[in-house]
């Protein structure tokens, strides 16, 4: 099994979940005026993207 | 503190991302080899990264973050000044030794190097330590998970050691290490959001360094003297007892971290892994300690939040990572930061439970209960004790509920057996006339000085059970940074005395485990950024600079 893919799949998944939340809902944090789902959902969307080419590269 | 349907959603698509990678990787269990030392057969950039996840329990990221708050960025030198160099000297300098040897554990290669009661000492006490700890931190888990969720004790405790299980049962080791992958990135995404969003909103770190006291937000400045720094010790306490004794102890024999590195698939591979290792630890405190400096500042700020304070006075830092992330991180978002948190928890367990069900079926079963049986065997012993491992620590959770005071006595117990270590295994490596009697009665003697040293100082009302107090210390880091200086110089005089009062093992039997006696790997053609050396001396550069600007 090849970690990359896994690892890219559960990120890429996972962002795509907190990208939803940023763009669909409204929900926010007492503290921060910040859109915190959509930009960590983002980042972890491009990680999992990363991975997932990794894994392509040698396989 | 509540969860919508989403945080839910999250922690279940992570259950099931670890259930099913050790589902895949049960196919690749077919000898007691495969499942108690992966074969060997790991990738050096996973071993890597297995080998900080398994130190990275949730006791450590929440006890960081609680020492954040109350010690300030002092805390990073248990990275930079602890961690970072045992972890460039292990895979430098000692893995051609434990990987060379060919031995599955670190006991049996003290077995090798030295003999039976010298390994036994060690099997044993590391066996009841390992139990010992994932009890404790899935303890601490458990209450945490009633505190800020309200789940129920029970509930957390289970549903956490069931998965863990399942997972280590299937795929073993290799299992073990291939999640502690994934809860490495999740625990960096799930908290460093956490620590760039609490320390912006406090200012950045201008604003955090003009609300806090000086103190808190430079490392080396106020060591002159134990009463300048709220840890209350001073220079050569710091580097002499955590940098050297503590932190070479831990990295460099513990057969939790240790293990990780063998499983590598080659020996290039071994003493790389604590190397490449070290490149994303040296940058953990920016996600882990962080967060509690900020989380005082934010306090101070009058803003909304405040650090809780116990019931007794005093903040309860420990609480600091978990009411940040119910101001910082939306519904969605804070799923991930407590699934982050259980992925902590779970990796720091698994490191526990597979290094203990090696142990036990190699050094303890395999070497003084049944030694001949075919390999079918001991690998039904390995999954057997995996499970009795993770029965024993759910034992000691509730134990740890009931009884809090045998609890720290034996964590004190446990932390006196560690302190001679480092000198045992440095004098094995590095001096080929050092002797089984030597390590064996030097380990006893230290483990004794421990003591000694606990029960003639006093410290925040701790220790001095001997009756006479000799030196009272401002703090009990303090206490057991002498504790271990203590320990540490025994061994290491007591070893070599009896070493030479007894007679040495031939040049022929110790070919492979002490230096001088081992050919080390040529590297001739090889390009520098697949070297140990040349990647430490760039660790060490990144990480000096670290300590200059935190200065």
């Amino acid at each position: 099994m090849d970690l990359r893919a896994t690892t890219g799949w559960f990120f890429l998944l996972l962002g795509a979940i907190l990208i939803m939340m940023g763009v669909f809902t409204t929900s926010t944090a007492p503290l921060t005026t910040v859109n915190v789902n959509l930009y960590t959902g983002l980042t972890m969307a491009i990680f999992g993207g990363v991975m997932l080419w990794l894994s392509k590269q040698t396989s | 503190m509540t969860l919508s349907f989403v945080d839910y959603a999250i922690l279940a698509l992570y259950f099931a991302f670890v259930l099913g990678i050790g589902w895949v990787l049960k196919r690749r269990v077919t000898t007691s080899e495969d499942f108690l030392t992966s074969g060997r057969s790991v990738p050096v950039w996973i071993t890597s990264l297995a080998f900080i996840a398994a130190n990275l329990g949730a006791q450590e990221v929440i006890g960081m973050c609680a020492s954040g708050a109350k010690y300030g960025i002092m805390t990073a030198h248990f990275y930079w000044l602890g961690a970072i160099p045992a972890m460039l000297f292990v895979g430098v300098f000692m893995m051609p030794f434990y990987y060379g040897s060919r031995a599955r554990s670190v006991p049996e290669y003290l077995k090798l190097r030295f003999d039976e009661k010298t390994r036994a000492f060690n099997a044993i006490t590391f066996a009841a330590m390992t139990v010992f700890s994932s009890g404790i931190s899935m303890y601490a888990l458990g209450l945490l998970f009633q505190l800020v969720l309200g789940w129920s004790f029970t509930a957390s405790v289970l549903l956490s050691a069931v998965i863990v299980l399942v997972y280590t049962f299937l795929g073993g080791l290799t299992s073990a290490i291939y999640n502690e992958v994934l809860q490495f990135f999740l625990i960096v995404v799930g908290f460093a959001p956490l620590s760039i969003l609490a320390v912006s909103r406090a200012g950045g770190w201008s604003g955090v360094s003009e609300r806090l006291p000086a103190v808190m937000t430079s490392s080396w400045q106020h060591m002159g003297d134990p009463s300048q720094n709220p840890m209350g010790v001073e220079i050569f306490g710091m580097a002499a007892g955590l940098g050297f004794v503590l932190s070479f102890g831990y990295w460099c024999t513990d057969f939790l971290v240790v293990q990780r590195a063998m499983a590598a698939d080659s020996l290039s591979g071994a003493r790389r892994t604590p190397v490449i290792a070290a490149f994303p630890k040296m940058f953990m405190p920016f996600v882990v300690i962080l967060p509690g400096i900020a989380a005082l500042a934010l306090t101070q700020m009058n803003i909304g939040y405040n650090l809780p304070m116990k019931a007794s006075g005093g903040y309860d830092y420990d609480q600091a990572l978990t009411t940040l992330m119910a101001q910082f991180y939306p519904s969605g978002m804070l799923g991930v930061g407590l699934t982050a948190l259980m992925a902590s928890f779970m990796s720091g367990m698994a490191g526990n439970v597979t290094a203990f069900n090696t142990v036990w079926t190699y050094d303890l079963y395999q070497g003084y209960i049944r030694r001949e049986a075919p390999d079918s065997h001991y690998l039904m012993v390995g999954r057997v004790t995996t499970v009795l491992g993770i029965l024993l620590s759910i034992a000691t959770a509730y134990l740890a509920q009931q009884f809090n005071n045998i609890m720290d006595f034996l964590q004190l117990v446990f932390g006196f057996v560690n302190a001679p270590l480092f000198a045992t295994f440095l004098l094995g490596m590095f001096w080929k006339r050092t002797t089984g009697h030597g390590a064996f009665f030097g380990l006893v003697t230290g483990t004794a000085a421990a003591a000694l040293t606990h029960g003639l100082t006093m410290a925040e009302k701790k220790g001095g059970w001997l009756g006479t107090v000799l030196t009272e210390f401002p703090s009990t880091m303090a206490q057991n940074f002498w504790i271990a200086i203590w320990a540490w110089t025994t061994c290491f005089a007591v070893t070599i005395l009896v070493s030479f009062l007894s007679r040495p093992k031939t040049d022929a039997e110790l070919k492979n485990l002490v230096f001088g006696l081992t050919e080390m790997p040529s590297e001739h053609g090889v390009v520098w950024y697949k070297r140990p050396g040349p990647l430490a001396i760039v660790v060490s550069i990144i990480c000096i600079a670290l300590n200059f600007l935190f200065w």
